[in-house]
């Protein structure tokens, strides 16, 4: 998985045999190299529903193909596929149910055992789960893959000031409602 | 522990046939697109056939607006169509 710390540095030639000779092979490594982030970004999303979490992330790839001479390497390829990926995912849930059904707070369903001291992936999955999606995408984004509150409010298009009241209150309801330290 | 630690020891996940599935895409896309180039030289050839200009100075008749109209609604139909299938 390609972390800030961790970039392919092979990446750059890939893109740029794609723009240039529409190279199949070369996207064929990209994919390689990012479908692990980008389908785990898209998991977190659907609450851990790997089917349309695939679809969504074929989409994304398909998409990036398609408008990779857009990308102009402004920033890291994987944040542009995010970006990508975030787009779909809301338009697919605007298409589905219409926005409202992106879970509000007060939606939100309780934990079943609310005092229970949890370090493991499972129960971590859950309590990603409580929260609303946005909040979801900004607490990977940062934690998981290090971007910069403002490469974040780029990708999920939402102003500097939301991000930060986003991450700052996922991370405290994650923190109060499983005592995490 | 941190739930940035639980986020960053996540193992990557497995490809199973992944990047396969978007390659496969990506290739209709590709034929998608060669196909819609195809039509659309198909319907300029046609219509240069049945229309050609009688001189380069005099303007152009009717029948060749009309047809030149068809050509691009034709290729944008095309055009979508591939855009939505892709």
């Amino acid at each position: 998985m390609a972390d800030r710390a961790e970039q392919d540095p092979r990446e750059a030639v890939w893109i740029a045999r794609v723009i240039a000779h529409d190279d199949h092979e070369a996207f064929g490594e990209l994919v390689a190299l990012h479908q692990s982030a980008v389908r785990r970004f898209l998991l977190r999303l659907t609450s851990n529903d790997p089917s349309r979490a695939d679809d969504l992330a074929q989409d994304t790839f398909l998409k990036a193909y398609r408008h990779i001479r857009s990308f102009q390497a402004r920033g890291r390829f994987l944040s542009w596929m995010f970006r990508i990926a975030w787009q779909l995912f809301v338009t697919e849930v605007r298409g589905r149910h219409g926005i409202a059904e992106v879970a509000l707070p007060d939606e939100i369903r309780a934990h079943d055992d609310a005092g229970q001291r949890v370090a493991d992936a499972r129960t971590f999955d859950q309590m990603m789960d409580m929260l609303r999606p946005d909040e979801r995408a900004a607490i990977v984004l940062h934690y998981r893959h290090e971007l910069t509150h403002p490469e974040i409010a780029e990708i999920l298009e939402m102003p500097l000031g939301t991000v930060k009241s986003l991450l700052r209150r996922a991370h405290t309801r994650l923190r109060e409602a499983h005592g995490i330290r | 522990m941190e739930f940035d630690e639980l986020l960053k020891n996540e193992e990557p996940l497995p490809d199973r046939g992944f990047t396969r599935a978007v390659m496969l895409r990506v290739e209709r896309h590709r034929r998608q697109r060669r196909v819609a180039i195809a039509i659309a030289m198909i319907v300029a050839a046609v219509i240069a056939l049945i229309a050609p200009p009688s001189s380069p100075t005099t303007a152009p008749s009717t029948e060749l607006v009309v047809a030149a109209l068809i050509l691009m609604a034709v290729c944008s139909l095309v055009w979508i169509e591939t855009e939505r299938t892709a």
